[in-house]
């Protein structure tokens, strides 16, 4: 007991590390920490419970298989799990199908979804958004997508201002416009 | 935590037990080093080649130039009349449940503007089965079933600024992409305009794709109603 608490206390990169050697406890405990999150970011990429919980399963795949590769550079590894999970999302939607490389690399077998897991899907998405979800999605359309860039997927400026095409500068002024609404709104409610 | 959430992290801590990441790595990493002197002379000698097989292909064979001209978009790649099947068209009465989970809905728009109008629904009903329905209105009637309408799929990506990108060519008519696959033909024709079908996609339909309806023939040739589709097939029994 003392151990399992040792070992939820520990950091991310210290789970990752472990992982790499081979710890299964590590494993465990890293995939309870970043699973919702990885929940809702995917299922609000696809709204589909089912899809979402396929790519999750991937997701972790990915991140054992990569955990000994990790390069820390913060105290969380949310980043870089977000990251897997975008580039499994991007790979998914090339091939038309969710991708399953990682999980057969690793011997991992397809694991059954019931419809009860399906409910369980949607509710783990919606408790991690927290009814934040659809204040965000009321933002006007830079604003929202700068706020989901940077705090949901927590990219840097440059890559988001990359992507929509703008300066670093109105990213900036977008995500502070978007986080002052959102505050607004929360008082509010 | 939900059952299915549980299974996974047994299973991934399995995984990690067994550490085949790790195995495979120290396998790569056994692999002697590739001198790049040796890759430079070696690519020296096959580019000439590769090009002179190119230039024959093309010589024998137009069809192999396609093969070779593969557009990277979409993993799919289907082309030509794969079957017939009828999509039943229930109109004017309405088309039953559609079994399965929903997918995806979109909306069927004429591509040059227009009154007709429709909605394209897709469930999954099973592994690789993509049932669909089809209601639209404001169709021309048809004299004949023979002369009714077609469903088409072909694989398609959806731009930044929202414009369809057909892959290997257009949509329909000349220089249309060799990768259309009639999904089916609608039978009977509209009733009042009106279509309120069913039929299923292709088992590889998942994707990115541009769904058409066309007077009925052997290829795509005007597009009456179109919609893109877009849904990813899960890997989960």
């Amino acid at each position: 007991m003392l151990e399992s608490g040792s070992t939820e206390r520990r950091s991310d990169e210290d789970l990752l590390a472990a992982i790499a050697r081979r710890d299964p406890d590590a494993c465990s405990v890293f995939y309870r920490r970043h699973l919702q999150r990885a929940v809702a970011y995917v299922m609000g990429q696809t709204h589909d419970p089912e899809v979402t919980a396929d790519i999750v399963g991937e997701v972790f795949a990915a991140v054992i298989a990569g955990a000994g590769r990790y390069r820390p550079e913060r105290d969380s590894a949310a980043p870089w799990v977000m990251g897997i999970a975008r580039n499994v999302l991007s790979a998914s939607r090339r091939r038309g199908r969710v991708e399953d490389r990682m999980r057969r690399r690793l011997g991992v077998e397809p694991v059954e979804l019931d419809e009860a897991d399906v409910r369980d899907t949607e509710a783990m998405a919606s408790v991690a958004g927290g009814g934040v979800v659809e204040l965000v999605a009321a933002l006007p359309y830079g604003e929202r997508e700068a706020v989901k860039a940077r705090i949901v997927d927590e990219r840097g400026y440059s890559e988001i201002a990359a992507e929509l095409r703008c300066s670093e500068l109105v990213v900036r002024k977008r995500v502070s416009r978007g986080l002052g609404r959102l505050r607004k709104q929360l008082e509010k409610s | 935590m939900a059952g299915y959430y549980d299974r996974l992290e047994a299973q991934l801590a399995r995984a990690t037990v067994r550490g085949a990441a790790g195995r495979r790595l120290a396998w790569r990493l056994r692999l002697p080093r590739i001198r790049m002197d040796v890759v430079a002379v070696a690519l020296g000698v096959a580019a000439p080649i590769a090009v002179a097989a190119v230039f024959v292909g093309l010589h024998t064979s137009h069809r192999l130039a396609r093969h070779i001209a593969t557009p990277a978009v979409g993993a799919t790649v289907r082309r030509g009349v794969a079957g017939s099947h009828v999509i039943r068209n229930y109109a004017p009465g309405p088309a039953p449940a559609l079994g399965g989970q929903r997918k995806y809905e979109a909306a069927l728009r004429p591509p040059h503007g227009g009154s007709r109008s429709g909605t394209v629904i897709v469930n999954k009903s099973g592994p690789n089965r993509f049932p669909f329905s089809i209601t639209a209105s404001g169709l021309p009637q048809t004299s004949s079933d023979a002369k009714g309408y077609a469903v088409w799929i072909v694989p398609a990506v959806q731009t930044s600024s929202g414009a369809i990108q057909v892959q290997g060519g257009a949509a329909s008519g000349p220089g249309r992409s060799p990768y259309a696959e009639l999904v089916g033909v609608i039978k009977p024709g509209p009733a009042n305009g009106r279509i309120s079908a069913e039929g299923v996609l292709p088992a590889d339909a998942s994707g990115a794709n541009l769904l058409m309806i066309t007077p009925s023939g052997a290829t795509p040739t005007r597009i009456i109603l179109e919609a893109y589709i877009e849904f990813l097939a899960s890997t989960t029994p």
